[in-house]
């Protein structure tokens, strides 16, 4: 199998968004199609390289012929390929659902600003170079802001000003950190960076480490990086919103855990990431717990379905990034699953959500009440993605989030602490999750303004399926999360791969 | 074998989801035919003491998940006995839920329960029986508020302690996962673990011991987590209520006998650490948890004017007397605990049937508000009419075999103080039961209530059949002793020595047989005595309250007459300068939370120009932290 084709995975998306404008004079129903068509394409072949990955080992896709570390490379790895195929399968998803939706004014468009921000998404997961890594993650910052501002209301300008002005500052500082790296070392190229990381003084790299930090914890939605969070999420369509979370998301976490583990990580299968005074480590940990804990909270008194997922979708990349912050092997391995549930799980509750919206014509949870006894079958779904979210025995999130606590509980120290304060914030999603359910169960009468749409429930369906299936035989997947919690946890297949030498010190 | 029986429930709850609201009784007969199905199964059983299965299911990083199932006396007995009684109460399901509205989604999920229950009693590691915790309490809590305004407000209470119990155990779970020896969910290995643990650092065991007592005592709603019974049991369905009350509220202490207590008996034989009358301390002060919960819940219940409220009081209280006896680690104890959670399964199965029986033909739950139902409604009221007795401890009715036990075995161990609390809220008992008994089914009728039937048929057979066990358990209660002499035995114990009549302890011995004979026999004569009596005469219910006055020239009504509201006000102010409310607290920190979630998304919506500050300075900071020195 030569895997230098697994470029198509940003070619085909970028051709088509491209394209879209064109198609889109022809019919806008047209343009959503080929969209759905780009993305499933994207699914279905990076599904195969990661099974192909899985049996053959890790690989590399070489841009122009030229070698790394002089030229760009992406990574194929059970990792990397995991995550491009998820962030794929959450656009696809999108698209499919939005086949069957009602058509907006410059629907074209929007399609090309999903195509553009899921490629986005996807590269800056599989790249192997640095500055290819921050010029994906402009796009994709870029492609959010369109996302958020399309649909147009008072809310979703504050929220994508917001959310750009972040992000700005964000990518600006990613820069610095590059540019740190770059002079030091003289490369940029990953798998180099992080084979010569020793080599960099130690102030020098706690503050490569912390631009990165500020940069990527934005998009990883991050406290106290994720402020524009719940003003992007409102402002946005809710189906959007499964993008924002289950793309950009998953994508900036997956940077994160990349950058800190394979690139900053000092010693070889035991990441402790001490530079100076800085142990980041903890620094991680905090912030994980952190966010965690005001998301959570800050949930429980919301009434807009969307930002209550919003804040809820926080609070799952803070038990994300407490697992990198443990960074043993079954912390890895909890994180990285749990990043998976993540996106699946909240796509199909925003999906779900955004049906509900339709139907119901508002997003506010006490004029929902009363949904579910019309509409049973979508409140039961959404119930199948709130019970993954929560971590309910039999469904996705709980074989994660066991794994993240027995990490935690491993590690013992103050760690025990921390995972005492995630369980506790996990009290109240249990219960601001279940008060939705409840009232969507309500007695009420209430009046159904439109009717749902096949694709949609297709769409939830779909997450549905997968939610259940991990659930109930979680071992389909541990073979894939096993390598790749192991390639995180030691970086010395990365290097070797993308080099061609085993050499580490 | 089990996972196949449990597999079945997920056939017969998507059977009963899509039969739909047209065809409410196949719903409900199907679940009757699949508790039938389970009681046969888990009876035939019997003696397979050996019995294991295994199934893995998940593997990664190190550890490995199993599902396993396997078969001791005291799960056999457990499993058995709940079931039996979710059959008795399932009968009575099928032609209540026909009038009701929203029992579609109520049994679906409880047929799901009915599964996760006997999943809870055969689970043979800490993953499995986590599951089915888990699956019980969301199960539970829909069945509790199937979207209805009260029963939300009052079910948050149960599932939020439940949940926090649950995340404790979760942690003291992979805790000793991490015990050295252990690296598996085996409920016995870690039993002995927990016991050297102690030996070593009785502060890590006595932690991990706190955090499982968290999971299993929220559930029992032991002080302090005593609430949310009143709340939970009072506004869930009335026919699920006999179920909460009389069988859930039992998983605690069934965590109690699988895993506490023998990790306290080991530590009593190694002899390490001060023990008070061969009691380690611990355990010592979980018995007086358990007396207070007892004597809390019986206060509780006596100045409640709810019928449902105080019937749930009296199982917080029922639950304190259960811990107590438990917690004495004795045999004597051990068998009167069990032997009390088998009773009173039973008769507060009863008691709630009874109730659900009133509020199915009255719709009030106010006592005061009822009376004179004995004769409308005769087979409810013999029904509760042995409950109360069997729950005050009166012979010849069940409760009375037990409650004998757990006094014996307190004052063998020599605890006076610990039988003084227990005598008190028994004495308590007798207080809020007769209450009830009056305000309910004696007294004077109201006219609204004159057009009153006894229910339906199918409704009575339960609470024959309840009768009936309820007497055959006080006058022969070697039946159930035997298994649970088993279970004692299997514990590493002596079992206390009983014949099918006769129960031994050290001080005394008693025969119920002879007991129930004479109480019998003191009925007979008392009939005996009215058949030969003097001729009498009939008066008509309102007759005999007003001494031959006129009520209407002191402007009084016929519905005035019951006195039963207020019925224990001198008792309530002798106590009512005790502010001390756990509700309350519960609420207070529930309102706390909400302020702090305020100020959080009062951050998150701030302008941008705030938030960007919020941003940078925090970089700032960080750069600085790290730069100093």
């Amino acid at each position: 199998m030569n895997t230098n084709y697994a470029l198509l995975l940003v070619g085909i998306p970028l051709t088509t968004a491209f394209l879209l404008p064109i198609v889109g004079l022809a019919g806008k129903k047209l343009a959503r199609w080929i969209a759905f068509a780009a993305l499933a394409f994207n699914f279905v072949y990076s599904l195969g390289l990661l099974l192909y990955v899985n049996s053959a080992g890790p690989a590399v896709a070489v841009i122009g012929n030229w070698k790394p570390p002089f030229g760009i490379n992406f990574y194929l790895s059970p990792l990397s390929l995991f995550f491009a195929t998820t962030i794929y399968f959450v656009g696809m998803i999108v698209a499919l659902y939005r086949i069957g939706a009602e058509t907006i004014p410059g629907d074209e468009k929007l399609s090309t600003a999903i195509l553009l921000t899921v490629m986005a998404a996807g590269a800056v997961v599989l790249t192997g170079d640095i500055f290819n890594m921050f010029v994906f993650l402009e796009i994709l910052s870029i492609g959010t802001v369109i996302l958020v501002a399309s649909r147009g209301a008072g809310i979703s300008f504050r929220g994508a000003f917001k959310y750009i002005v972040f992000a700005g500052i964000g990518t600006g500082a990613l820069l610095f950190a590059i540019g740190f790296a770059y002079g030091t070392l003289g490369t940029l190229n990953m798998a180099e960076i992080g084979l010569r990381v020793t080599e960099i003084n130690f102030a020098v790299a706690g503050f490569i480490a912390l631009m990165f930090a500020a940069g990527l914890l934005v998009e990883a939605e991050i406290f106290p990086f994720n402020l524009w969070l719940p003003d992007a999420y409102e402002g946005s369509f809710a189906h959007i919103n499964a993008l924002l979370s289950g793309v950009v998301g998953t994508a900036g976490v997956y940077a994160t855990a990349r950058i800190f583990l394979t690139l900053l990580g000092i010693k070889v299968s035991d990441y402790v990431m001490f530079y100076g005074k800085f142990n980041f480590n903890n620094i991680l940990i905090v912030l994980g717990v952190l966010t965690v804990l005001l998301g959570e909270i800050a949930a429980l008194t919301q009434k807009n379905i969307k930002k209550i997922l919003a804040y809820s979708s926080a609070a799952q990349m803070g038990i994300v990034l407490f697992a990198i912050g443990i960074g043993t092997h079954t912390a890895l391995a909890g994180g990285v699953f749990h990043l998976f549930n993540h996106a699946v799980s909240k796509a199909l509750l925003f999906v779900a959500a955004s049906m509900m919206i339709h139907k119901a014509g508002t997003a506010d949870i006490d004029e929902l009440a009363g949904l579910g006894r019309k509409s049973r079958t979508l409140a039961l779904l959404f119930g199948v993605g709130a019970f993954g979210v929560i971590g309910i025995p039999m469904f996705n999130g709980f074989w994660s989030k066991m794994y993240v606590v027995k990490a935690a509980v491993e590690r013992g120290g103050w760690n025990f602490l921390a995972v005492a304060v995630i369980l506790g914030a996990a009290l109240a999603e249990v219960f601001y999750y279940f008060r939705i359910l409840f009232k969507l169960f309500n007695p009420v009468d209430i009046e159904i303004k439109n009717r749902g749409n096949l694709a949609g429930y297709l769409a939830i369906f779909a997450l549905a399926a997968v939610i259940l299936w991990v659930g109930i035989n979680p071992s389909g997947l541990g073979g894939i999360i096993n390598s790749a919690a192991g390639e995180l946890f030691d970086k010395s297949t990365y290097i070797s791969t993308v080099l061609g030498t085993g050499v580490l010190q | 074998m089990i996972l196949n029986w449990l597999t079945v429930s997920l056939g017969v709850a998507l059977v009963a989801l899509f039969v739909g609201k047209r065809a409410k009784i196949i719903r409900w007969t199907l679940f009757a035919l699949y508790l039938t199905f389970l009681s046969w199964m888990l009876w035939t059983t019997y003696g397979m003491w050996d019995y294991r299965e295994l199934y893995p299911i998940f593997s990664l990083a190190g550890v490995n998940f199993y599902l396993s199932f396997s078969i001791t006396p005291l799960r056999w007995f457990f499993a058995l006995f709940t079931t039996v009684i979710n059959l008795v109460i399932a009968i009575f399901s099928i032609r209540k839920n026909l009038e009701e509205n929203d029992e579609l989604g109520i049994g679906t999920l409880w047929i799901l329960l009915a599964a996760s229950n006997l999943m809870i009693f055969v689970a043979n590691d800490w993953i499995t029986l986590f599951i089915a915790w888990e699956i019980m309490t969301w199960t539970s809590y829909f069945i509790i508020t199937p979207g209805w305004k009260n029963s939300f407000r009052a079910a948050n209470y149960y599932f939020l302690l439940s949940m926090f119990g649950a995340y404790s155990m979760l942690i003291a779970i992979w805790w000793m996962h991490a015990l050295p020896g252990v690296n598996s969910f085996d409920i016995s290995a870690t039993i002995s673990a927990v016991a050297e643990l102690w030996v070593k650092s009785p502060f890590k065991a006595g932690m991990i011991l706190a955090l499982v007592l968290a999971g299993f005592l929220s559930k029992s709603a032991v002080f302090p987590f005593h609430p949310w019974p009143a709340e939970a049991h009072a506004e869930a369905p009335d026919d699920f209520s006999p179920y909460l009350s009389g069988i859930m509220i039992k998983y605690g202490l069934y965590g109690v006998v699988l895993f506490v207590a023998p990790v306290f008996i080991k530590i009593a034989h190694s002899e390490t650490g001060s023990t008070i009358n061969g009691v380690p301390v611990y355990s010592y002060i979980l018995a007086w948890i358990g007396a207070i919960t007892a004597v809390v819940g019986t206060y509780r219940a006596i100045i409640e004017n709810d019928m449902k409220r105080l019937a749930a009081w009296s199982t917080v209280a029922n639950v304190g007397y259960i811990a107590t006896a438990l917690f004495i680690l004795t045999p004597l104890g051990i068998t009167g605990g069990i032997f009390h959670i088998f009773n009173h399964a039973i008769f507060k199965g009863m008691i709630f049937l009874a109730l659900a029986a009133v509020k199915f033909r009255t719709h009030e739950r106010q006592m005061h508000r009822l009376g004179g139902l004995a004769y409308k409604m005769p087979i409810t009221f013999l029904t509760f009419l042995t409950g109360i007795i069997a729950a005050a401890g009166i012979p010849p009715m069940n409760g009375y075999a037990s409650k004998w036990l757990i006094y014996q075995a307190l004052l063998v161990s020599k605890f006076p103080f610990l039988t003084l609390m227990i005598f008190v809220a028994s004495t308590g008992a007798f207080m809020y039961l007769f209450r009830a008994l009056h305000s309910i089914f004696l007294g004077q009728l109201p006219e609204r209530l004159s057009d009153v039937k006894e229910v339906p048929i199918i409704m009575q057979i339960p609470m024959i059949i309840g009768i009936l066990t309820m007497m055959f358990f006080g006058v022969f209660p070697g039946y159930a002793l035997k298994p649970i002499g088993e279970i004692v035995s299997s514990m590493g114990l002596t079992p206390i020595r009983t014949t099918p009549t006769t129960m031994f302890s050290v001080l005394s011995v008693v025969d119920a047989t002879k007991v129930g004979g004479m109480f019998g026999l003191s009925f007979l004569i008392a009939f005996v005595l009215f058949l030969v009596g003097k001729k009498r005469r009939y008066v008509d219910m309102l007759d005999n309250y007003t001494a031959g006055q006129n009520p209407k020239d002191f402007g009084l009504t016929t519905e005035m007459y019951h006195f039963a509201y207020k019925f224990y006000e001198p008792f309530a102010n002798m106590f009512s300068n005790i502010k001390i409310n756990f509700k309350k607290m519960y609420d207070v920190i529930a309102k706390d939370f909400n302020l702090f979630g305020e100020w959080i998304s009062s951050l998150f919506d701030s302008p941008t120009i705030v938030s960007t500050m919020v941003f940078v300075g925090t970089i700032v900071i960080l750069i600085i932290a790290g730069w100093s020195g």
